[in-house]
Formats: structure tokens, C-alpha cells, sequence
């Protein structure tokens, strides 16, 4: 391919040199993860090029090297050259490579430098390849080699060891939730509004993006209204509560089914029916989908996204929404990881139309939508910035298409990465999380004064 | 039976077991078992993603590519229907004047698109840039039994540069992309399996 000749500029965890025991371990260990899914994939593709198009990193800075059957090939070539006959024999003939350093480079800085893992590609795929789930499994192999980009691998190795992805200590944690408590009760005048932690019994174990007690406070005092309005039992964690998993961007099973293991325990310890997720599109993913096959176990327990619970309080009436007060024309951007690869299509529009009196679509939207850019470990892979910035000029151009001023998203990765997006291109929007317009639009009854 | 139709038998016989051990080597590779509570079953996925999935209209990237998609629908028409007048030939059956005439004017067609595909991949930068010499060989292999089908459709004598072809493009398929005529159906299927499984296939719009 001649996109190979091409020198990869990269991230400074490549350009390293891996003894040739390490590399044969980690093809190993690749090989035995190659099932009869993968082995469909890796040896289905017919580089038509159709997939191009649907790359949001493609079609903003035309290399090759951002088509994603040349990052299917990648994988491919060196499966091929080292477990197949004719990549033995006759490498030539399909480009088949050897599993060296600078492969392992090249991998580094395509698999990781352009791809968000959004799954596009595959749906777009005229063959049907689940070429994302490739992409991911390259990066497996990289984990194993210890070759994750480091700032990705320390957001990973921060949520192993603090418990959550942004070392928020307990105290802070609980700080936070008791002003946010206080604030709320003060809004709504009425003292019975809780932050619960720790409520063994409760219905709803509700776990949260850190970033949200971090940087977006409003997003989690939407949430304790609502459950609050809902007259939902419900109970935060005061020690795991974070539903981001990272591991599912660096590719390590191992360390993503731990991760998804704290929640799944912190809900036995609390004895709660429903694990309920905040709007976080990875973490959807990884907790409802994902988990289970890296622990290789049924959940004993119900998983939701916060948008289903809060479609279901609509429908039921446990919570009533007045649109008027949210007037301003709103648009929805799909995280991949909620809608693609989720399944969650429907029921933040169902809340939307409910919620605000201008909703738009984007163009194109649910399953067809295009990545923001922040998915993949993208927002904590500083080297490779500029790439992601740029290929959010996609989702910039489709914003700005709607004319709205206030973007919905159900995640904060893409909150953070719309963010920017906002700032770069000059947007001029405010980005906000549906749960903040759902808060917005509440009809609270004041207590009565019995 | 003289030696080309032999050729041809063994070629077919080995291009058979060759795709057949593939098969079982695939599937020998471990079934994945779920252990996530599916939102809906996944046949729904899987009827979509053979059928509706497949057309202009659902999927952008046939859409954005129309005279690609058309082309390479003609080009396995053509190489489907080249097939079936092969096993007529191998088979001693005689078909009717006018299915060979139509036959021959899809499988004109077919080698047009074909040679079309053939030029865009190396006439377009990004294209040639994924390709690698079995796409070229493969295609080429391919676009030359079409020839040759057409030629015996126009003139019988020409059957032997049939048979030819046929047997050099039976015993590459294995080995190059042109077994994708396999591996297509076992990829879709388990996309479409787990996209199934989490209700994105079929979307719901139209569900």
C-alpha cells in the first residue's frame, strides 16, 4: 500500500525499539484473540475505497493513511504474513508485513492517530466488516506491547489506581455533592431534595462522568432534579461512581472488564436493581454492552442510559416538561458510542421534542451521524490534537448547517470535543447535555406547607 | 472428457475444499458467545443487513458512489451468470438461444464494469494508494473469463481459452481476494449480529 511509505509523524511512545520476544508474545496473544468474527473480518475486505467517505479523519485531510481499509490492512497484513500461507510464501501478493517496530509505529499512530473507534466505517463497509472492531483489536495488541499512547494510558492507569479517571478524592466527591445538594434545595425551595450516597437498597445506582463534578456541576444537579421531580429511590457511590471506561480505547480487556467490575460490584454492595448511566457515550458502551463479554458473565442487574430513564418518566408522568422554557432552536449531535454502537437512537429525541419548543435534526443524524472527533481516547491523546480539531470540522460544518444555537449531547466526551469545536470554529453555540434542558424544563409542584 | 474439462473439474474440486477448509478454519476459531442481555433479537439485523442494508438508499457510502455500486453489481452479474453457462458447458446442457444472447449482454456488461473498476483503481490516487497486486491480479483474472465467456457465447471454438481461464481463476481464489464470495456472508452475518443484538440494525426509522 503506499500509504505505508509514508513516514508517520506520532506520538512519543512510538519510535521506541521492542525486543523481538516482546513482539512474538503480543502476536501471539493477537492470534489467540482472532476468532471466527474476526477472522471473517480480517480476511473479508476487497479495498473497494467505498469506506473512505464515511471517515470523519479522511475526508478532512485526504490521506491515505486515514482510509480505513488501509487501517484494516494494517492489522490484516501482519495476521496474514504471520498465520496464513500465502502471507508466508508469497507475502507480495497482498502486502503482507512483518510484526517489527517500525509496524508497531505505524499502528501507534494510525490506529490510535486516526480513528475514534465511532464504527462508521463499518456500517459503510460494502462487504459489512466490523472495521472498527479490528481497529480496536490492533490496539489490544499495542496494549500488550505497552505501546498505548502515554497520555491515554494515563488517564487509564489514573481511574486503576484513584478510582476514578480524574483522581477526584472521596472528600472532594462528597464536598461537591452536599453544595450541589445545597444549591438545588435552595433553587427549588425544597429541603427535602437529596444527593444520596451510599443509600443501601435504593433502586437506581446512578454512576457519573468525573468530569461532571469536575467541570459540568449543572449536568449533575439536572440528574438529582429529575430524580428528585421523579420521586425516584436512588443512591449515588461514595467511592466507585465513575461510568467512563478507557479501556475500551486502549484496548485492554483485561484492565476495561476491572474497571466495569467496581460498578458491577459497588451494585451488589448496595443491593440496587438498575445501574443507571449518565449521558456518557463511551461509558454506555462499555458498562452496557461491552462488560459483560470482557468478564465473560451475565449482569445480574439492569444497565440504562439516563436518557432511557428519563424517557420512561415522561411517558409514565412521573415528571412533566413545559418546552417554553427552553425556546431557542436546539439540535442534537449522535455520540457514536450511544447511537451506532448503542442502540440509543430514539429516545433523546422522543425527550427533545418534549423539552424544547425548536428541535432540529442534524444532517445526517441517528446511526448516519458523523463523529464529533472526541471518541477513540482522542480528547486525552494530546500528539495527536491538531488531527483531532481537524476532523471535527465535519461535525463544525453540520452544526453551523442547523442554524441552532444550543447543541444537545447525551456525552461528555463530546461536550468536551464540541467544546472546542465551538471555540475553533467560532461556532457561537452553547453546548449543553439533554438532561440540562430536561432540569430546564421542569414543572416542580412547591411543597405544601403541611 | 479431454484434459481442459479435466483442468477445469480439478480446479473447481480444489477451489471448493480449499474455501471449505477456510470455512471450518474460521469457524474452528471459537463462536462468540454474548453475554449481554440483547435489546432485540438479532434476525431482524441480519434479514436488513442482506437485503435493505445493501441498497443505495440506506447505506451512504453506495449512494455517494453510485456508478461505482452499479458497477460492481453488473460486474458480479456478469460474473454469476459466466459461472452458470461454465457449469451448463461442463454439464453438457444445451440452454436456449435467447438466455445465451441475454446471458451475453450481462456479461458484456459485467466485463465493461469490470475493466471500469480495473482503471479507477489505478487511475485514483487514493484507491491505488489501499490496493496491492491481488486486487489488480484478482480483477484481471476475473475480467479475462468474462472475456472469454463472451467470446464462447459468440463463437463455441473458443471454449478451450475458456475452460483456460476458468482454471486459473479457480485455483487463485483461495488464495487472493475473490474469496471474499465467502467471507462476505460470514462477515455481514456477525455484524449484523451484534449491531442486531443492540438495535441499530435495522434502524429505526422504517422498523
Amino acid at each position: 500500500m503506499g500509504s505505508e511509505e509514508k513516514k508517520p509523524s506520532t506520538d512519543p511512545s512510538s519510535g521506541r525499539r521492542l525486543p523481538s520476544s516482546s513482539l512474538k508474545d503480543a502476536l501471539q496473544e493477537l492470534k489467540q484473540a482472532i476468532d471466527s468474527e474476526y477472522d471473517a473480518y480480517l480476511n473479508a475486505c476487497v479495498r473497494c475505497g467505498l469506506c473512505a467517505d464515511s471517515c470523519h479523519y479522511y475526508l478532512t485531510d485526504g490521506e491515505s493513511a486515514s482510509i480505513p481499509a488501509h487501517k484494516l490492512h494494517l492489522v490484516a497484513s501482519v495476521v496474514r504474513r504471520n498465520f496464513s500461507y500465502t502471507g508466508r510464501y508469497i507475502p507480495f501478493l497482498t502486502r503482507a508485513r512483518a510484526f517489527d517496530s517500525d509496524m508497531v509505529d505505524r499502528w501507534i499512530d494510525d490506529l490510535f492517530g486516526r480513528c475514534s473507534l465511532c464504527g462508521r466505517c463499518s456500517l459503510n463497509c460494502s462487504i459489512g466488516i466490523g472495521i472498527h472492531r479490528v481497529i480496536r483489536l490492533g490496539r489490544s495488541t499495542l496494549a500488550r506491547l505497552n505501546a498505548v499512547p502515554q497520555s491515554l494510558q494515563s488517564t487509564v492507569d489514573k481511574a486503576l489506581t484513584s478510582g476514578n479517571n480524574m483522581g477526584i478524592q472521596r472528600e472532594d466527591w462528597l464536598d461537591t455533592l452536599s453544595w450541589i445538594e445545597e444549591e438545588l434545595q435552595s433553587e427549588i425551595g425544597d429541603t427535602r431534595l437529596r444527593m444520596p450516597v451510599d443509600q443501601s437498597g435504593a433502586r437506581v445506582l446512578y454512576a457519573v462522568n468525573p468530569r461532571e463534578p469536575m467541570f459540568y456541576p449543572l449536568s449533575l444537579s439536572a440528574a438529582g432534579k429529575i430524580f428528585h421531580a421523579a420521586g425516584e429511590s436512588w443512591t449515588l457511590a461514595s467511592d466507585f461512581f465513575d461510568v467512563t471506561n478507557y479501556g475500551l480505547f486502549n484496548g485492554d480487556d483485561k484492565t476495561a472488564g476491572e474497571l466495569s467490575d467496581r460498578l458491577a460490584r459497588t451494585m451488589e454492595r448496595l443491593g440496587c436493581e438498575t445501574l443507571v448511566l449518565s449521558e456518557c457515550g463511551h461509558g454506555y458502551n462499555a458498562n452496557r454492552w461491552e462488560a459483560p463479554e470482557w468478564l465473560k458473565r451475565r449482569n445480574a442487574f439492569e444497565v440504562k442510559s439516563l436518557l432511557e430513564v428519563m424517557g420512561d418518566y415522561i411517558r409514565s408522568g412521573r415528571i412533566r416538561l413545559d418546552p417554553s422554557k427552553n425556546s431557542e432552536r436546539v439540535t442534537l449531535h449522535d455520540p457514536c458510542n450511544l447511537v451506532r454502537l448503542g442502540g440509543v437512537v430514539d429516545e433523546q429525541r422522543f425527550i427533545l421534542r418534549h423539552a424544547v419548543e425548536n428541535f432540529v435534526e442534524m444532517t445526517p443524524c441517528r446511526e448516519k451521524n458523523f463523529c464529533c472527533g472526541g471518541g477513540g481516547g482522542q480528547l486525552s491523546m494530546t500528539p495527536f490534537a491538531e488531527r483531532r480539531i481537524r476532523a471535527g470540522k465535519i461535525k463544525a460544518d453540520q452544526i453551523s448547517a442547523t442554524e441552532a444555537k444550543i447543541v444537545a449531547t447525551p456525552c461528555h466526551n463530546c461536550i468536551d470535543q464540541l467544546g472546542e469545536l465551538n471555540r475553533h470554529y467560532k461556532l457561537g453555540v452553547s453546548i449543553v447535555s439533554v438532561g440540562e434542558l430536561v432540569a430546564e424544563a421542569l414543572i416542580l409542584d412547591r411543597p405544601s406547607e403541611s | 472428457m479431454n484434459l481442459l474439462t479435466l483442468l477445469v473439474t480439478v480446479s473447481i474440486a480444489y477451489c471448493g475444499i480449499a474455501l471449505a477448509f477456510l470455512f471450518l478454519q474460521a469457524r474452528s476459531r471459537g463462536k462468540k458467545i454474548f453475554y449481554s442481555a440483547a435489546r432485540m433479537n438479532a434476525a431482524p439485523g441480519i434479514r436488513y443487513a442482506f437485503t435493505q442494508g445493501m441498497l443505495p438508499w440506506e447505506k451512504e457510502s453506495a449512494a455517494h458512489h453510485l456508478p461505482t455500486y452499479l458497477a460492481g453489481v453488473i460486474y458480479h452479474a456478469g460474473i454469476g451468470i459466466s459461472l452458470f453457462f461454465l457449469f451448463c458447458t461442463l454439464l453438457n446442457i444445451t440452454l436456449p438461444a435467447l438466455l445465451y444472447r441475454t446471458g451475453g449482454w450481462i456479461v458484456m456488461a459485467g466485463l465493461i464494469s469490470g475493466f471500469s473498476l480495473l482503471i479507477k483503481r489505478g487511475v485514483f490516487r487514493s484507491l491505488r494508494s489501499i490496493s496491492v497486486p491481488d486486487d489488480f491480479l484478482s480483477n484481471i483474472l476475473v475480467n479475462l473469463f468474462l472475456v472469454f465467456t463472451f467470446s464462447w457465447i459468440l463463437a463455441p471454438q473458443t471454449l478451450p481459452w475458456l475452460y483456460g481461464a476458468a482454471a486459473l481463476l479457480f485455483f487463485y481464489i483461495p488464495a487472493g481476494k475473490i474469496r471474499h464470495c465467502m467471507y462476505f456472508f460470514l462477515s455481514r452475518r456477525f455484524l449484523a449480529i451484534d449491531l442486531g443484538r443492540r438495535a441499530v440494525f435495522p434502524p429505526a426509522v422504517g422498523r
